[in-house]
């Protein structure tokens, strides 16, 4: 007993001890002037006041002054989509990541594009087994916007294009091929099997990278079986080091259908004029133009995916809404009707209609509408030499020696004239990325520029993204995600 | 009865609510920590390509291929070995830093061969070249191992390939990827393949029914 009597008394002295000396400290530090001491309580007040008013608006956070000391740190016309991405965590990363990785391809901030489609990629090829916001977007109650977003195949395969084109830039051709040879994987989930590995641009391109990478018998398969699902895409020459892309119009729109928007749909982007584009290298003599073909159509890979086994559930969501619906209401006309024929108190039947009732409204079947919103309506393409592999006059044989190699050779200067039909419009597009670190050279541009886009992605629920924050293991998550970022 | 004077009885009290509600503040901190896993185990986030855990056992299997391999391991003078990713070629569809291989196989190799090997490097040549000149230069001297006429010629190279084979069924949403590491010693004067390995990694899964 005594002993810890001793012990108490001693823990107590210390505290007390601890506190005195804190107490001092604290007194020593003080601010003697008391105005400044009243101007502080008063910015400590403020401050309390601010961070219960985010709070209320965002919930556990992070709250702006956070977001913008991590947005302050990049590129000035990239920050508004970094504060889109730190804010939303891993909800809409893919979406936030690839909408980022395109805009700063645009803008030629690489290193960003790079990361940014890394982090989509990452997430896009690792499963998401017995994940809770995905198995939230299966409950009867929860809508599909629950789930993190992934996105369809053909944003996926996009998201795949984007890397390789950056690949291609750096001169890794053989990552560049990984890129493209994943992004036809992709395609291959297509239900109807006509439509399944039918995106001949990403075959055309692991062509390419094959013949860039000098791997002549890869690159002549891929570009046989390209040109035998889109015979427009003809074979380069061997001698090609020139790669010319470009992006027309504005790409396929996901929309909901159905009684309960269960359906998810696809509609054309909104028509542009341009649907040609001629692309003019060098200056002077040395000038070449010539018009570019039509490889891929967004649209068209969109709408020709088929069912997803998320429209199933979806589906029976619809249905059990209805069935609750059909039910409330022959509960509250029939059975009270019944009810009151029997003598009894229709009152009853009417609660159980209205109980269903609210039941059914708890159901919600709205398929998911989140989308990568700058994605083209077509691309175009087409390939040339330069430089030391130059092409040869008209009728006249190309030089032997001339067949690919990192000599010296720089890319031309390059502009792009979008056309309708036969008439060039008055459409800048965006500046050009070229360049050529390895054998060969890329040019890739836009007619339609994303810069004009809102940072914050369409089709998102804010109230639902405010809801998940406050799930601990999820708000952990995404803790771990702004960390990785900082 | 226990009697306390009421200061030691906040001090206990003190005390007890700090051991109950430190390891409450503790774990909620933990959550947002990074943690350390074994790089020879399966990782948290996992798919059908090459993981960390695969490195090392590609590593280790094709060290010991190497080994039992007289041609190389048993000479009486050790031969010498480039072994960079510069001729290792991914055909896969996994996008890759090929260096990440080449590293893991020579840090082991090194490991194992106990000078029965010599690497040389020709990553880093510029820096081997520059050292020469100033010490032929005179700016520096000479090292403490001797000048030599030229640096070191390899014998063999470490070339290969990354292939993979991807299928899926759409019906169960189940992926599967083949990715074969195939690793080759190519003689550099008479330009035959004295060693070959291979390393094959078979994994399949399937995503949540939610991305299908």
């Amino acid at each position: 007993m005594k002993t810890i009597h001793r012990l108490a008394t001693g823990i107590a002295a210390f505290s007390l001890l601890s506190l005195a000396s804190a107490v001092v400290a604290q007194d020593a530090a003080a601010p003697v002037d008391p105005a400044a001491a009243k101007a502080a309580k008063a910015a400590a007040k403020a401050r309390a006041k601010q961070v219960a008013a985010w709070k209320a608006q965002y919930g556990p956070g992070p709250y702006p002054d956070e977001v913008e000391a991590f947005a302050q740190t990049r590129q000035e016309e990239l920050r508004g989509y970094y504060r889109t991405l730190y804010y939303d965590g891993e909800h809409n990363a893919v979406l936030n990541y690839e909408r980022l990785g395109l805009l700063s391809m645009e803008l030629g901030y690489y290193a960003d594009a790079e990361k940014a489609f890394d982090g989509a990629l990452d997430r896009i090829e690792a499963f998401y087994n017995k994940d809770k916001q995905a198995e939230k977007a299966t409950s009867a109650t929860r809508l599909e916007v629950n789930k993190d977003f992934k996105g369809e195949p053909y944003e996926r395969a996009m998201a795949y294009y984007y890397r390789g084109l950056l690949y291609l830039r750096k001169g890794d051709y053989d990552n560049a091929r990984a890129s493209f040879k994943a992004a036809e994987y992709q395609d291959t989930v297509a239900g109807d099997e006509s439509f399944q590995s039918d995106f001949a641009l990403l075959t055309f391109l692991q062509g390419w990278a094959s013949q860039c990478a000098g791997d002549g018998s890869q690159a002549a398969d891929a570009f046989e079986q390209a040109a035998k699902i889109d015979p427009k895409l003809k074979v380069p020459g061997p001698n090609d080091n020139v790669l010319v892309l470009t992006e027309l119009g504005i790409g396929p729109v996901k929309a909901t259908d159905g009684q309960y928007q269960e359906k998810l749909v696809f509609r054309p982007g909104a028509a542009m004029p341009e649907n040609g584009a001629i692309v003019t290298l060098g200056s002077g003599k040395t000038t070449r133009a010539w018009p570019l073909t039509p490889a891929a159509d967004i649209y068209t890979q969109a709408s020709t995916r088929g069912g997803r086994a998320i429209d199933g559930i979806l589906d029976g969501k619809a249905q059990f809404k209805s069935g609750l619906e059909t039910t409330s209401a022959l509960a509250t006309t029939v059975g009270s009707t019944f009810a009151q024929q029997m003598g009894g108190n229709a009152l009853y039947a009417q609660g159980i209609g209205a109980a269903l009732s609210m039941f059914s409204k708890s159901v919600r079947p709205t398929a998911d509408t989140r989308m990568w919103d700058g994605l083209p309506s077509t691309i175009m393409v087409g390939t040339t030499r330069w430089g030391a592999a130059s092409a040869a006059a008209k009728g006249k044989k190309a030089p032997p020696k001339a067949a690919l190699s990192g000599g010296d050779w720089s890319m031309p200067s390059v502009s792009m004239t979008y056309r309708q039909d036969d008439n060039a419009l008055d459409l800048a597009g965006t500046k050009p990325m070229s360049a050529s670190a390895g054998k060969c050279g890329i040019v890739w541009a836009r007619s339609r520029s994303v810069s004009a886009l809102p940072p914050e992605a369409p089709g998102n629920n804010a109230k639902i993204a405010l809801a998940r924050k406050r799930d601990k293991d999820v708000w952990a998550k995404d803790e771990a995600f702004r960390a990785k970022l900082r | 009865m226990l009697k306390l004077r009421p200061v030691a009885k906040a001090a206990i009290l003190g005390v007890g609510l700090a051991m109950v509600a430190g390891p409450a503040i503790a774990k909620k901190d933990r959550s947002h920590q990074a943690v350390d896993l074994d790089p020879d185990q399966r990782g948290v986030v996992s798919g059908v390509g090459i993981e960390g855990q695969d490195l090392g056992r590609m590593a280790d299997q094709m060290v010991r291929d190497l080994m039992a391999n007289p041609e190389i391991s048993n000479r009486a003078t050790p031969p010498r070995i480039i072994l960079d990713s510069s001729d290792l070629r991914n055909q896969s569809s996994q996008r890759i830093d090929k260096d990440i291989i080449t590293d893991e196989l020579r840090g082991k190799l090194m490991g194992a061969a106990r000078g029965k090997m010599r690497f040389v490097s020709r990553e880093f040549i510029a820096a081997v070249e520059q050292e020469r000149a100033l010490k032929r230069d005179g700016v520096v001297d000479s090292g403490t191992t001797g000048l030599t006429r030229a640096t070191a010629g390899a014998d063999y190279k470490l070339v290969g390939k990354i292939t993979s084979l991807d299928s899926r069924n759409n019906d169960t949403g189940m992926q599967e990827r083949l990715t074969v590491i195939s690793l080759e010693m190519l003689d550099l004067e008479y330009g035959t393949l004295v060693w070959n390995g291979t390393y094959k990694i078979r994994r399949a899964g399937a995503d949540d029914v939610v991305y299908r």
